[in-house]
């Protein structure tokens, strides 16, 4: 996946990465959203819960 | 004048000079030892063998004249691979390998070549997954031979630890539960190790190990893993914990549609859109369906009944229960794959019947062997 987008996914230049959705998923996705709505809620930053959370 | 000594300079003065020159050498009479280079096991310019057979081939070399001392060089691929008289060569990767021989002596060299082709034992046969009194797992594989290989003297016998031949140093672990192959990927769950190993159908060499650190329950009993292109299969674990598995990205994740606890016992089914799980929920006594789109269950069809068993077949779930008020009434249900309608959300119940059980107790039990994978009963 790294060697494809490289390191900060800056290559993704498509809607979404499905053959690495599940990694996106958890290593992406999951703590974004833990981070932004659970543990810091008042940084206002709204993010979709993931599928598989 | 000048053109005469200009001639003589050039052209003529050389050959007189050259007249000079005493000649003393001699047409060579020393015999030349010619080699000859012949493989007695090996016939035509190619050969087949299988992974992990060594093919040994000891060279038949002839001198037609005085036997001189002789040196080997065996190449592969055009590189040095022994300089041994005797080739023993492990085919331990399969693959196109250009194999020659060059024998030389103080005259010269003679070469001769062949192409090996190490192909897959692993192509068709039968895997078997156990474990010995220490609860150590090992892999055994008894390929199929065509009739025309059997009348040729080859035996159908199983191989036994194929998991550490190919793939030295490394073990199957405590617990083996279950053994999935799907397309070119083979998966085999370890409970004791809490890991699932994926290997390449092909050579049986490990590709990846997947383990969970995040979740320690993760530990795998059964996989639900079709024969197909599916990216997700779901894995259910000791106490009854569902999770899913990535099968092309090696990962673990939680299953958010279905937290609650089920019955260890598993069972699914496919087709070309989907893929179907099902799972007991002794707390509710409902038959849960899980699928890419779908999650459903029986809703209120089995209360006050206990599962005496259920599976897939011919796209429909079958389950059969018993009455707890009545426990000599048996009743099978059988049930489109996805339980319930997707539209109206009611049950999808294709035949019911309630079972005459002669004696008592059926063979039946929750703990009866899986046989639902089409595959398997193939």
């Amino acid at each position: 996946m790294v060697s494809l987008y490289g390191p900060d996914l800056e290559h993704v230049d498509f809607g979404w990465p499905y053959d690495y959705q599940n990694t996106m998923n958890k290593y992406v996705l999951i703590p974004l959203y833990k981070y932004f709505m659970e543990e810091n809620p008042g940084l206002g930053v709204k993010i979709p819960r993931p599928s598989g959370y | 004048m000048n053109l005469i000594i200009k001639y003589f300079f050039v052209g003529i003065l050389p050959l007189l000079l050259l007249s000079c020159y005493k000649d003393n050498t001699s047409i060579g009479n020393n015999q030349i030892t010619e080699l000859d280079i012949s493989f007695p096991n090996i016939t035509g310019a190619e050969i087949n063998m299988e992974k992990n057979e060594p093919l040994t081939i000891d060279p038949v070399i002839t001198q037609d004249g005085a036997d001189k001392a002789m040196t080997y060089e065996w190449q592969v691929n055009y590189e040095v691979f022994s300089t041994d008289k005797k080739l023993v060569f492990p085919c331990s990767k399969l693959g196109k390998y250009f194999i020659r021989l060059k024998v030389s002596n103080e005259d010269g060299s003679a070469f001769k070549n062949f192409t090996l082709n190490v192909n897959s034992p692993y192509e068709e046969g039968l895997m078997v997954l156990g474990q010995n009194e220490q609860g150590d797992g090992s892999l055994a594989f008894m390929r199929k031979y065509s009739p025309a290989e059997i009348a040729a003297g080859k035996v159908e016998s199983f191989v036994n630890n194929v998991f550490t031949l190919n793939n030295p140093g490394n073990k199957i672990g405590k617990n083996p539960t279950d053994i999935a192959k799907r397309l070119n990927q083979v998966f085999i769950s370890s409970s004791g190790e809490g890991k699932i190993y994926y290997l390449n159908a092909k050579t049986f060499e490990l590709e990846a190990t997947i383990s969970a650190a995040d979740y320690p329950d993760f530990k795998p009993v059964a996989m639900n893993v079709p024969d197909a292109g599916f990216r997700t299969a779901v894995i259910l674990c000791e106490g009854g914990k569902i999770y899913n598995l990535a099968l092309l990205e090696n990962l673990i994740l939680s299953n958010a549609k279905y937290s609650q606890t089920v019955m260890m016992k598993t069972g699914f089914g496919y087709n070309l859109n989907d893929c179907f799980n099902y799972y007991w929920n002794p707390a509710t006594s409902q038959m849960l369906q899980y699928s890419s789109y779908y999650t459903t269950n029986s809703l209120q069809a089995f209360q006050n009944q206990d599962l005496v068993d259920f599976f897939y077949d011919a796209s429909a779930i079958y389950v059969i229960t018993k009455s707890r008020t009545t426990p000599a009434v048996y009743t099978k249900t059988v049930f489109s794959q996805y339980i319930q309608n997707n539209s109206t959300k009611l049950l999808d119940i294709k035949e019911q019947a309630v079972l005459n059980v002669i004696g008592g107790d059926p063979d039946l039990n929750p703990s009866s062997p899986i046989v639902v994978n089409a595959a398997f009963k193939n």
